[in-house]
């Protein structure tokens, strides 16, 4: 495929609107349709646009693979955490517990507002990662 | 240095490989029948049924019956309500889904009140599954410099 600068301004132009759309269906995937794992893909999308310009390097300087793999891991060690949580406050694993022990402060909801958004940073990171290490292995 | 491939034992060797996976490939097939289609008793009702019995939020309605699973495919199966004029047979998982999904997880969407309310677990298998998607790709693609 011939790279063109029409790809690149396209996509730079694009890609925050890309990503702004894939937060929107994460923090609204309990009311919409939408939810952690379709928000990451389209967040994951926005990335591979980026990285299918002219120059990928310096496209994608915000997103390094080091950086995406460490976001990968911290927020699956979150999703875990989310989950033990409930077990410290006596309930079970990935139990919401914020019926018996939140108060009034906070709705039902957040519990599965704060899992969305985690699992949607997971799959985020996780589907740019495996384009990103195919596009290296292309480009050798 | 020639290195004398051994032709019968080579044919063998791939047939025995290619029946072992067209044994594993009818087994996971027929699994997944016998499981999905709605048999005479109610096979998929009893599954739910028996499935839902330790759901993961407390709901004491599921909770309380789960003794009778064996009559819960058939009565499930046979009720039906009409709702807008199109009638949904309404299994009791279904029900209970349909009537207190929102309330007890607070989630209007209810595929996401399923995925992280009741089977929040099933959610964080398949978390798994992709990051050992990720992890073998990295290391398949880094492996062959």
């Amino acid at each position: 495929m011939k790279k063109t600068d029409i790809i690149d301004v396209i996509a730079r132009k694009l890609a925050p609107f890309i990503f702004l759309f894939g937060f929107y269906l994460v923090a609204f995937g309990h009311r919409t349709p939408g939810g952690g794992f379709q928000g990451g893909v389209v967040i994951a999308s926005g990335v591979i646009l980026l990285a299918l310009g002219r120059n990928p390097r310096a496209a994608l300087s915000a997103f390094p693979v080091s950086r995406l793999s460490v976001a990968e891991v911290l927020s699956y060690t979150l999703l875990l955490a989310l989950g033990i949580l409930g077990m410290t406050l006596g309930g079970r694993f990935l139990e919401n517990i914020l019926p018996t022990y939140g108060g009034g402060i906070l709705p039902r909801v957040s519990f599965i507002f704060a899992l969305n958004i985690v699992i949607g940073i997971k799959v985020g990171a996780g589907v740019s990662l495996i384009c990103l290490h195919l596009f290296e292995r292309e480009s050798r | 240095m020639g290195e004398e491939k051994r032709n019968p034992r080579r044919t063998v060797k791939r047939l025995f490989h290619g029946l072992l996976d067209l044994i594993a490939l009818l087994v996971v097939v027929a699994l997944f029948v016998v499981v999905l289609t709605p048999g005479e008793a109610g096979e998929a009702g009893r599954a739910g049924g028996a499935a839902g019995a330790a759901p993961e939020e407390p709901a004491p309605s599921v909770g309380g019956a789960d003794a009778d699973g064996a009559d819960d495919g058939a009565a499930g199966r046979a009720a039906t309500r009409t709702e807008g004029g199109v009638e949904i047979a309404a299994g009791r998982i279904r029900r209970h889904i349909l009537e207190h999904g929102t309330a007890e997880t607070g989630a209007y969407n209810l595929v996401t009140a399923i995925y992280l309310g009741y089977r929040a677990f099933d959610t964080l298998g398949e978390t798994i599954v992709l990051l050992l998607a990720v992890s073998g790709v990295a290391h398949l693609v880094r492996a062959k410099q």
